[in-house]
């Protein structure tokens, strides 16, 4: 396996032409370590500093409530024994062309200014005077212009965020024993002889602020259903503790608020799919830490297919959870209090519900990630690549909302895909220039 | 192979400034008389690794302890080998993770423990040997059990791949319910159309293809063998045949749930019908009241009949499918009849993402009636309608329906096996026939009575020790256990897809396939090259049985979890390598200790531990084990590292390939050596259960179990062990249960067996 | 809340409800019940009675629930529901069509169902009115009493009003056409009465307990301003002037036409009152139409025929009525009865067509449906069907 510092040329044991993997969160770790363990050669393309994606800042999955660092782990490890797989960080496709079994694939990449030599000794950031938002909390926290995204981050490598960086400082520099700070990186490009390609582009949270009478945004205990993953997360901003974001109190109540955006024509016209049960999986933290908290789920329809309806029926069984179908039309703040007062109607009892919680949280939903790639995909009306050409196939959440096993059998299944195009295909390897 | 050992120790990240590095290089040159030992500030820099290789490259040295950090990183650095292992030792201590980083600096306990740390390595390295690259002759054929969508699916997939395929169907033609339907659900963008799916196109297809030997009406007698080389008899009326094939993707689909046991819902009364009763209705022609043969003018459809259900008998689990087929069959009955009124009585409409759509298109239709409630009761009304009465709904008030025709949504049952439970059957067959002890008959006649259903469900007849089909999870699906997995099954090479796996609509099946076909063909090429699949994927070692000392206590062939050992008839263990994980829960089984892979063995880790140097009980200073699972409560030690924390320096830290392969011998052992505490460190068991080779850390605490027997007996406070379930994020429990056990230990005092 | 407890409505949807309020506007078969409407509507009551329930009640053409439900009267449509509904069913115009078909449903005479269905009747009836009335005024001997046989030629050369039409005449004539009206719109109201109250066994105390507010309500519309919407105030003070100056103006030709319409121009308080109310009348009306068509307020994003007639009709009244006086005012004689006849052939069919039958039947709807709400909410009855549906049981609120 070979990181942005070191690209082979050519595929010594690869057999057949290369398969890029565009994305390096858990569909496209996925498919790129499926391909490569079933002997092909695999070029993985990661837009940020690290892999993992949105699974890497998820405190548990569902419905096993396991962390998913487990599995991420297991994963890297696959992947560090492959000798087939080369892996850009930091890096985007800017453009995509030709067919099935011969495609080029021209990338840029944003110098990291660390090198492969950094030993993660940390004594960078103890020199390090800027401070930025921490992109891997949500930012909920601060971290350092140089930085190592999070403690199991990969590539192990720290990151400059330049931008940052105070008009012709080097203390990093300086202060690397090992000379593995090189503020004079440039940006490049790589060219890409590929035979097939997988999208694993993934998903963002909506917007929760354009959803305007939820009051995210104009009230300080309003957060939404990815906070809260961090927030549980011993290694987040609050190292585990889920506290009222305006005054750090413990919580009392807590209201879910689901479809926050989605199956919504003014906001996500689809189903985001993953919601419900994510929300359960929260309440089931809350639970964790406030045996006695009030905890309320307004929903309008709960989805739970499959076996999740057995975590449904089990999350429901063990804690204490008002189900309630209405969904929430207002949220305002008590000025002094700063209580979050919910409005909704109980519809199964024609009841109109006026609550005040300490934290309201908002089931945001999942849109799909194509906004970094080149033209030329065919999107259905709702942004989520759809019917895919043979020779380049969408996966995982930016094909369709889904659960992250969803989604890993799905990206286990493009990985085949793109391998049948590839062992026909002849490798053509990877070219670099400025 | 006679070793030629270079210690190699890294004072950079402040080891150096942490501990005595001279000292250690004394330990390696003076204790174990490496003939190569060299230091450096920064061994994983390119001159640091230039040093090593240059000793390897001149032959100075072929077993490699680099002493610096974690294991976990700088992989590529540290790795030496081109040929994986086969001709180069390699071990890693961990001085900066597990001790520079979370001990006291310039720290006498924090010099031994590092000291220790080497020794440790030093000993392991000395006591692996290099693997061995075996190759036999692996079939690349792929056996596709079931013929419908899925199978019909993994068949084409794989032979597209380039593998040969055979295709069993028991039933006399391909197609499975996808034949049966009239229209497919919209799959596809606009998701507004149902279409049809175009099934004997397909069928034409995979019957043409000629890589595909498709058999229909056929059964599978007997699967021998193992991954690379399955030897499958097929039957096909009188004369049985045979394949060989090197993996197996199980597509048996599903089966409607039992609607006689909805009479609640008025089943039984002439009309009222199944969806799936429905849709063949509909495929066949007109959709009439069955009692009249009148064409329909009101349709009520009761989602979730016999599912979601909170009573035991019904199915607990939601069958995802229902609710998009009927948006579809109301349209059937819409275009029969554009004035018909068609209600919809859901407990919660289950259309997740671009379905919506679909969802939405139907419930506008000013005829299309969707009310969530529950249907209390269904029975036959005056003028011969159907009487629906539905309470808790969003009316407020009771509702009473009278429609021509009930339509019951019923969900899907798995068409699987459990190999497990049919090998329970077995057994307790074969007790009572043996005239054993009343009571032991009684047993085993009760545990018939409760498991006869099983009787002729086999599917793959696999010869396996552990059960002629794949276990199953929970509410019979083939399904992994874990969500970062979804093909991992308990029997390599074999991989479930589609409806067995979990309820799915065709769409998702067809995707399933794929994936399914992915690990089958994936298990191929790793079988050609002699390596393990995940989750130690590539693995080259394998365990070895010394069966003159094997005792036939069939303890192995009953823990591995992949059922990778048979047993003859005098109950000898029979090892199939290529069904292995390579996880060693055999080795921990073993209480010949007869089982040993070549670069891990119940002797090695022994060796590790006699390397640990034990101060008498006048100082103060306990020595305490911690056997740590290697994927789990490793790394989440090596997380408290980098966060600094600062926990007891009187544990050694030994990470194991599972906690399932920790071998009781080891810790009798221990506490026979003064060794004053043993902490196993493993993963969560029970429903939930992390270990990723199944139920290690279980065994390994039902193990302890026996141990702490032992323990009394040699008066030993049983407290001297304990197992902690560790996952990988909980750095911080490391630290609270390390001090806590220690405080524990000191409490106890010290071994009385110090220094005998 | 136990529904177990009360007896099973039959359902058996009404598709010409359905159908019929569909043509009324609105997209209710478009709502999927997630009661974000309900909850962001500030007049809906702590039973969430509207307006998700009326939308249920349209989409599945629950014709008698629908009919016994003041809901649809209880909504001054502000439009935040139809701004936040999810599935764009706008239920403020899905209320606002259920009040057009309820006023059909309530006239016992179907001419209202007719109009809503159909523009060219409800124009052709209002243009026949119409015609009546021209020919009252213009046909010498019509009906025996054409009204220009007084007028001698003097009358031509000076304007004699009087002598054009005997004020006297006019006024009987306004009394018939008030009496006429009356009874429509009283007999439909009653209908309407009956369809909310049957079958609650509501005491007859509660209805005079209760009288207070309908006065107050059908003179101030004062619910209104619980909207809290921008718009509710401006809405409802704008709505407050429109009403004052169509009862006094209404009240003085009616009831006071003789101190009114006089011959000479001396000044008399009548003029005050009377110019106070045709300002209003222009201004407010056109300000409405202009509203309408640049569509800025949910409110009027919308618009039925109904919902144009009832400005235009209006303001045609108030200009030609100025017409009228400005013509008297400078003695023109004959373009002053022509002026006449045209604001009479304009009042006369707005008044008798639009109030019991068309949109201003909502002048006498709407407060009363408030009063019996009000009623009902004040009568604590043992759960029926309706009632719960209403969410009227007590202690319904909290599961």
């Amino acid at each position: 396996m070979a990181t942005n510092g070191s690209v082979k040329k050519n595929g010594g044991n690869g057999n057949g032409g290369l398969i890029l993997v565009i994305g390096g969160g858990i569909a496209g770790m996925t498919a790129a370590i499926e391909a490569a363990e079933a002997g092909c050669e695999v070029v993985l393309v990661e837009k940020s500093a690290y892999l993992g994606g949105r699974v890497a800042r998820f405190h548990q999955y569902f419905p096993k409530l396991c962390p998913p660092a487990c599995g991420v782990e297991i994963n890297l490890k696959r992947l560090k024994n492959s000798r087939q797989m080369t892996i850009l960080t930091q890096a985007e496709v800017e453009s995509l062309s030709g067919t099935a079994g011969n495609y080029e694939a021209v990338v840029n990449l944003v110098p990291r200014y660390v090198t492969d030599a950094c030993t993660l000794c940390d004594e960078c950031v103890k020199v390090c005077p800027a401070d930025v938002a921490d992109e891997f909390n949500y930012s909920l926290s601060k971290t350092k212009a140089i930085h190592l995204p999070h403690a199991m981050a990969y590539p192990a490598k720290y990151v400059v965020e330049r931008s940052a960086c105070p008009e012709g400082c080097h203390a990093c520099v300086d202060a690397c024993a090992y000379r593995a700070i090189d503020l004079t990186q440039k940006a490049e490009k790589k060219t890409l002889r590929v035979a097939s390609v997988v999208v694993a582009t993934g998903w963002a949270p909506y917007d929760a602020a354009k959803i305007e009478n939820l009051g995210f945004g104009r009230c300080a205990n309003v957060v939404t259903n990815v906070m809260v993953e961090r927030f549980a997360a011993a290694n987040g901003p609050t190292a585990g503790k889920i506290l009222r974001p305006s005054d750090g109190k413990e919580l009392r109540s807590v209201a879910f608020v689901q479809c926050a955006g989605s199956r919504d024509q003014n906001h996500l016209p689809y189903c985001s799919a993953v919601c419900c049960s994510a929300s359960l999986k929260h309440a089931t933290y809350i639970r964790k830490l406030y045996p006695d908290a009030e905890i309320t789920i307004f929903y309008i329809d709960l989805r739970t297919p499959g076996n999740l309806q057995n975590f449904y029926n089990k999350v429901t069984a063990e804690n204490k959870i008002e189900l309630i179908k209405g969904k929430v039309g207002k949220v305002e703040e008590d000025p002094t209090s700063k209580d979050v007062q919910v409005t909704a109607e109980d519809v199964l009892h024609g009841t109109k519900i006026k609550r005040n919680y300490d934290l309201v949280v908002l089931a945001t939903g999942m849109v799909p990630q194509t906004g970094g790639l080149p033209a030329g995909f065919d999107l259905d009306e709702f942004g989520f690549i759809s019917n895919v050409n043979s020779g380049v196939y969408g996966t995982g959440c930016v094909k369709r909302p889904a659960e992250v096993s969803a989604t890993i059998r799905d990206a286990t299944g493009a990985a085949l895909k793109a391998l049948q195009i590839s062992v026909g295909a002849e490798h053509l390897g990877v070219e670099q220039h400025g | 192979m006679d070793k030629r050992l270079g210690v190699y120790i890294c004072s950079g990240c402040s080891i150096g400034e942490s501990v005595d590095v001279s000292k250690l290089a004394k330990v390696a040159e003076g204790e174990y008389k490496a003939p190569v030992c060299r230091t450096h500030p920064f061994l994983c820099g390119a001159e640091g690794v230039a040093l090593i290789r240059e000793d390897l490259e001149q032959g100075k040295v072929n077993a490699v302890v680099v002493a610096a950090c974690s294991p976990r990183v700088k992989t590529a650095e540290f790795s030496f080998d081109p040929k994986f292992d086969t001709q180069i030792v390699l071990d890693r201590v961990n001085l900066r993770e597990q001790v520079a980083w979370c001990h006291k600096a310039k720290d006498e306990d924090t010099q031994m423990l590092a000291e220790d740390s080497l020794r440790i390595g030093i000993v392991q390295a000395q006591k692996m040997e290099p693997l061995e690259l075996v190759s036999d002759e692996i079939s690349r054929a792929v056996l596709v059990v079931g013929g419908g969508v899925a199978g019909m699916s993994a068949a084409l997939e794989a032979a597209n791949t380039g593998f040969d395929v055979v295709l069993v169907e028991k039933q006399a033609q391909l197609g499975g319910f996808a034949a049966a339907m009239k229209k497919d659900i919209p799959r596809g963008a606009p998701y507004t159309e149902a279409r049809m799916d175009g099934v004997s196109e397909r069928i034409q297809t995979v019957t043409s293809h000629p890589r595909i030997k498709v058999h229909c009406s056929t059964k599978i007698v007997k699967t021998d063998g193992q991954p690379g080389m399955f030897d499958v008899t097929l039957q096909n009326g009188s004369d049985p045949f045979v394949y060989r094939v090197g993996a197996i993707v199980l597509a048996t689909g599903w089966k409607p749930y039992d609607a006689t046991k909805l009479v609640s819902l008025g089943y039984g009364l002439p009309d009222v019908i199944t969806n799936l009763e429905l849709e063949e209705m509909a495929a066949a022609g007109p959709i009439v009241r069955p009692s009249t043969g009148m064409p329909v003018e009101s349709v009520l459809f009761v989602q979730c009949a016999g599912s979601r259900a909170s009573e035991p008998d019904h199915l607990p689990y939601c069958s995802s499918t229902c609710c998009m087929t009927t948006l579809k069959q109301t349209e059937y009955v819409r275009e029969q009849s554009p004035d018909a009124q068609v209600f919809v009585i859901y407990k919660d409409i289950v259309t997740p993402g671009q379905y919506e759509k679909y969802y939405q298109k139907v419930q506008e239709h000013p005829l299309n009636f969707f009310m969530k409630g529950t249907v209390t009761s269904v029975t036959k009304g005056n003028n011969d309608r159907v009487v629906v009465d539905v309470d808790n709904n969003l009316l407020g008030s009771p509702m009473r329906i009278p429609v021509d025709l009930v339509v019951l949504a019923t969900g899907m049952v798995p068409n699987s096996a459990d190999g497990i439970a049919i090998r329970t059957l077995r057994d307790a067959g074969a007790k009572v026939l043996r005239n054993e002890s009343d009571e032991q008959r009684q047993a085993a006649e009760k545990v018939v009575e409760e498991y006869k259903h099983y009787e002729g469900t086999e599917i793959l007849n696999l010869t396996y020790r552990q059960g002629p089909d794949l276990p199953v999870l929970r509410d019979g699906f083939s399904d992994s256990n874990f969500i970062c997995f979804p093909y991992e099954t308990l029997r390599t090479g074999i991989y479930a897809a589609g409806a067995v796996r979990a309820p799915m609509d065709s769409a998702l099946a067809e995707e399933d396939a794929c994936g399914a076909v992915m690990k089958a063909i994936q298990s191929i090429e790793l079988a050609t090259r002699g390596r393990a699949v995940h989750p130690r994927a590539g693995d080259l070692s394998f365990p070895s049985f010394f069966l003159q000392r094997c005792t036939s206590c069939k303890r192995c062939t009953e823990e591995c979890p992949f059922g990778s050992i048979d047993e003859d008839e005098k109950g000898t263990p029979k090892f199939n390598q290529y069904r292995c994980r390579r996880c060693g829960i055999c080795m921990g089984a073993c209480p010949e200790r007869i089982i040993s892979f070549k670069n891990y063995s119940v002797d090695m880790i022994a060796s590790m531990m006699k390397a640990i140097e034990v101060p008498d009980e006048t100082e103060d200073k306990p020595r305490i084990i911690v056997f740590a699972c290697e994927n789990d409560a490793y790394p989440a030690i090596d997380m408290a590292g980098m966060r600094h924390a600062n926990y007891d320096a009187s544990v050694r830290i030994i990470p194991l390939r599972c906690l399932g392969s920790m071998n009781i011998v080891w810790i009798a052992d221990a506490l026979s050596r003064g060794i004053d505490g043993v902490m196993l460190m493993g993963c969560k068991f029970g429903d939930d259960y992390q270990c990723h080779f199944l139920r290690g850390s279980e065994l390994a605490n039902r193990r302890l179990e026996n141990v702490k027997d032992t323990l009394d007996r040699l008066q030993l406070e049983s407290d001297r062990i304990k197992l902690v379930q560790l996952a990988i994020d909980g750095h911080e429990h490391v630290t609270q249960e390390i001090d806590a056990f220690v405080a524990r230990i000191r409490e106890l005092g010290p071994n009385p067996y110090k220094g005998f | 809340m136990p529904t177990t407890t009360t007896t099973a409505v039959t359902i058996q949807p009404d598709r010409k409800l359905i159908q019929e309020v569909t043509e009324c506007g609105g997209d209710f078969k478009k709502c999927y019940q997630c009661a974000t409407c309900a909850s962001v509507c500030t007049l809906s009551g702590e039973n969430g009675d509207f307006p998700r329930r009326q939308m249920l009640l349209a989409q599945w053409g629950l014709k008698h629930e629908l009919m016994g439900d003041p809901g649809p009267w209880l909504c001054f449509y502000c439009g935040e529901c139809s701004k936040m509904c999810p599935r764009k069913a706008n239920p403020g115009e899905s209320m606002m069509a259920m009040r057009r078909y309820l006023t059909a449903q309530y006239d016992w005479t179907g001419l209202a169902r007719l109009m809503y269905r159909s523009a060219a009747m409800e124009i052709g009836v209002l243009l026949l009115v119409a015609a009546f009335v021209v020919t009252l005024f213009t046909v010498p001997q019509s009906f025996g009493f054409g009204l220009l046989r007084h007028s001698g030629p003097e009358a031509r050369s000076v304007v004699m009003l009087d002598k054009f039409a005997p004020v006297m005449t006019v006024h009987h004539g306004d009394a018939i056409m008030a009496a006429l009206l009356s009874f429509f719109l009283l007999t439909n109201a009653a209908r309407m009465f009956f369809a909310l109250t049957q079958g609650r066994g509501i005491p007859i105390g509660t209805y005079f307990a209760e009288l207070p507010g309908l006065v107050i309500q059908a003179l101030t519309q004062a619910r209104w301003k619980s909207c809290k919407d921008p718009d509710a105030t401006k809405n409802w003070i704008r709505h407050l002037f429109l009403v004052t100056g169509y009862g006094t103006i209404f009240t003085l030709i009616v009831l006071f036409l003789p101190w009114f319409q006089v011959a000479d121009n001396s000044f008399r308080w009548t003029s005050i009152l009377g110019y106070y109310s045709t300002a209003v009348l222009v201004i407010t009306t056109s300000w409405i139409l202009l509203d309408r068509i640049t569509k800025q307020t949910e409110m009027h994003r919308f618009s039925h025929l109904s919902d144009w007639l009832f400005p235009i009709l209006l303001l045609l009244t108030a200009i030609t009525g100025i017409m009228v006086h400005i013509l008297r005012m400078s003695n023109l004689a004959m373009p002053t009865y022509y002026m006449y006849t045209a604001h009479m052939a304009i009042a006369v069919p707005m008044l008798v067509v639009e109030v019991p039958f068309g949109k201003w039947a909502h002048l006498l709807y709407r407060p009363l449906a408030i009063y019996v709400d009000a009623v009902r909410r004040k009568t604590l009855v043992v759960p029926s069907p309706e009632t719960i549906a209403a969410g009227e049981v007590a202690g319904g609120a909290k599961a």
